[in-house]
């Protein structure tokens, strides 16, 4: 795995290689044309100062260069030459350079000069022009006819190409230090600019898995890494918040076990500490098979609880008489409510008041707010249940008056093992602050929902709603 | 020793009770905070056992508030919150001890016999007093090498005296810190009591222990 560090570095390293190739070649090539073109513009330009050498007298051509002997036509390490053809393609001068051989004839169009690339006869390399002119005469009134010259001029072009090596050694060695210099500014640049993104992962990497308190400090944070912080630390809320409720319910779970368990073994060890009656033994022995139930209890709720949690509870869907099921519910519960002198009544609001659902999820959910409501329903108060129907969805309304309403808190009535008071008392003995929490998983995994509200000053109200069918 | 159990969850409670009771000690029991804190209020206690989770009134609020009263009563807290921080927090509010959910009973009586040692200012777990010696763990007593047996209540009687010596003890301080408050008053049930010690621990040859201080109470000395 590469480092952003690197990849960035190379990225633009292929890019700066690429254009500073890219320059040197144009530069090169443009070097080269500019030199070559002055080169054939010298050659031209003497070319012509040639010709102004060649008159017509008559019908003789004179060729007054032959008369001088000049240095550069003359056999030499830097000689040039030059030929002479009339129109009749005769050579009527050579320099001496030349020594026997001959220039190529090439062919002219009009005055312009035409120019080529030719091995010069000494063996070198050279670059040849040739103009076809009339030559001057001396009586321009003459009757004869103007003759048709063309002469070639050739030179070495050694000292040109070593010009352009020498240009294209240069361009090549600024290029490399070009790219030398911009890699090292590179590495600099791109390691400043991802300073942030260090300072980032430090960070990230200083937050430890059992406290999350800590945040990303914005400070001087560059505007394109914003989001990522700011989505880091809405994570670490997240995380936070989730590790709170584990660790709360963590909590929670260890402080409902351990008391029945603190009661199991101080039962265990008090009957063990002595001899006793047979019907102590008993006792104890009821005693604990009694905890053991609340315990196995507990156990079952956590586990209902974190399956539906997990998605892992199977629905089965059929359609369901409420009235049945409620009327099925409260017979488990008519003896524990006749202790305390609590009636009950139910009302039906709706022709219909059937549904599709799961069943045993939803007898679990009636089940747990019917006893709920006896529980913590005043002595010789009055249980009402109304069962309506609007539209597609279901509604179940259970009422019931309470000591203390002061004491409940809507908002956490939900929460795992919240209760009321926060205790064991005789009358919620099995109510370990996991029932209202379960009915709510429960409504979540039928697609309902279940609410709680004091309606009137000492009227505890809970509202379940559901799906008259449920698609599932 | 009297003793104040506050628990709310039934069996451990009535566990706790008993054992402490066939333990010697007098117990007196409260299920939800408030009860506690006003049986902790009303009566002098050896030590208080309080749970921390209660109804009405949690445990660590009846321990501010006794130690606000100036009550200082030697607490032990016995709770299933078993962090650090619980017990840090508990013990600065004012607690002697804490103890966590599950717990041996017999830990949990031996601590409030070491809170019971320290409140009277007798690390010795045997108290002697000239050739009596009083062993609190084994419960036992001898008098110059010879073995005595003593009822549970005379034990607690004598303990308590024990603890106390060199002092005088009323009569009432007597009846509050050894008998149960359900136990029938009988005005001359501490001196019957007294009396029977008296015949077990006093041979005519030994020199008396326990002094008379008419109209003030008893010293074992």
């Amino acid at each position: 795995m590469r480092s952003l560090c690197v990849r960035l570095i190379l990225g633009i390293s292929f890019v700066i290689t690429a254009v500073l190739c890219v320059a040197a070649i144009t530069l090169n090539t443009m070097i080269g044309d500019l030199l070559r073109n002055e080169f054939d513009r010298a050659l031209a330009d003497k070319a012509r100062s040639l010709m102004t050498l060649v008159e017509q007298d008559g019908d003789e051509l004179d060729f007054e260069l032959t008369e001088f002997n000049l240095s550069e036509f003359l056999a030499g390490a830097h000689c040039e030459y030059y030929q002479l053809w009339t129109e009749r393609d005769e050579c009527v001068a050579v320099s001496p350079s030349m020594q026997g051989a001959t220039l190529p004839l090439l062919s002219c169009n009009g005055d312009a000069p035409i120019f080529g690339d030719i091995i010069l006869p000494d063996g070198r390399p050279g670059r040849i022009v040739a103009i076809t002119f009339s030559p001057r005469r001396e009586d321009s009134n003459s009757h004869i006819a103007p003759r048709i010259v063309t002469i070639a001029l050739a030179r070495q072009t050694t000292d040109l190409h070593q010009v352009l090596a020498r240009t294209r050694r240069l361009l090549a060695a600024v290029c490399m230090a070009a790219l030398v210099l911009a890699l090292v500014l590179l590495a600099f640049m791109v390691r400043r600019g991802l300073r942030p993104v260090s300072s980032l992962s430090e960070q990230i990497g200083d937050v430890g898995e059992d406290d999350l308190s800590a945040r990303i400090e914005e400070g001087d944070t560059p505007a394109e890494l914003m989001p990522i912080v700011d989505r880091l630390n809405d994570l670490l809320d997240r995380l936070e918040a989730a590790l709170h409720r584990q660790r709360c319910f963590t909590g929670n779970v260890a402080h409902e076990l351990r008391t029945p368990l603190a009661g199991l073994r101080a039962k265990l060890e008090l009957a063990l500490s002595r001899d006793r009656d047979p019907e102590d033994y008993r006792r104890f022995l009821v005693d604990c098979a009694e905890i053991n139930r609340h315990m196995r209890h507990i156990v079952e709720t956590l586990l209902h609880l974190a399956r539906l949690d997990s998605r892992q509870t199977e629905l089965r869907v059929e359609p369901i008489e409420i009235d049945n099921l409620v009327s099925s519910c409260w017979s488990c519960l008519q003896a524990q409510a006749s202790v305390r002198a609590i009636t009950f009544t139910k009302r039906t609001n709706g022709a219909d008041e059937s549904v599709s659902t799961d069943r045993d999820s939803l007898r679990l959910v009636i089940h747990n707010v019917l006893e709920n409501a006896v529980c913590y329903a005043k002595t010789g108060g009055t249980i009402g249940l109304t069962i309506s129907r609007i539209r597609a969805q279901v509604s179940i309304v259970v009422q019931n008056p309470v000591d203390n309403p002061g004491s409940i808190d809507p908002q956490r009535i939900f929460d795992r093992f919240w209760r009321a008071d926060s205790s064991w008392n005789g009358r919620q003995q099995l109510h370990m602050g996991l029932g209202l929490p379960l009915c709510r998983a429960v409504m979540g995994h039928l697609g309902g929902s279940i609410e709680a509200a004091i309606t009137s000053p000492d009227i505890f109200t809970i509202k379940v709603t559901l799906p008259a069918c449920l698609s599932r | 020793m009297r003793v104040l159990f506050v628990e709310d969850y039934a069996p451990l409670r009535d566990s706790v009770a008993q054992a402490l009771s066939e333990s010697g000690f007098a117990v007196d029991v409260a299920a939800d905070g408030r009860d506690g804190l006003w049986q902790a209020q009303s009566q002098e206690h050896d030590a208080i056992i309080l749970d921390i989770i209660l109804p009405s009134l949690d445990g660590l609020r009846i321990l501010s508030q006794l130690r606000k009263a100036g009550i200082k009563t030697p607490i032990l807290l016995l709770t299933a919150k078993d962090t650090v921080q619980d017990r840090v927090h508990g013990l600065d509010q004012g607690a002697d001890d804490y103890l966590v959910k599950p717990f041996a009973l017999q830990e949990l009586i031996a601590r409030v016999r070491a809170l019971l040692r320290r409140r009277y200012e007798t690390p010795d777990p045997v108290i002697h007093i000239q050739d009596l010696e009083i062993d609190t763990v084994a419960r036992s007593v001898h008098r110059a090498g010879r073995n005595i047996e003593l009822s549970a209540r005379e034990y607690a009687l004598l303990e308590f005296l024990a603890h106390r010596a060199g002092q005088v003890v009323t009569r009432t301080e007597i009846w509050q810190h050894v008998y149960d408050c359900n136990a029938d008053v009988e005005s001359n049930v501490v001196d019957v009591y007294i009396g029977y010690l008296r015949r077990k621990i006093e041979q005519p040859d030994s020199p008396k222990l326990i002094h008379t201080r008419r109209g003030q109470g008893y010293m074992l000395e």
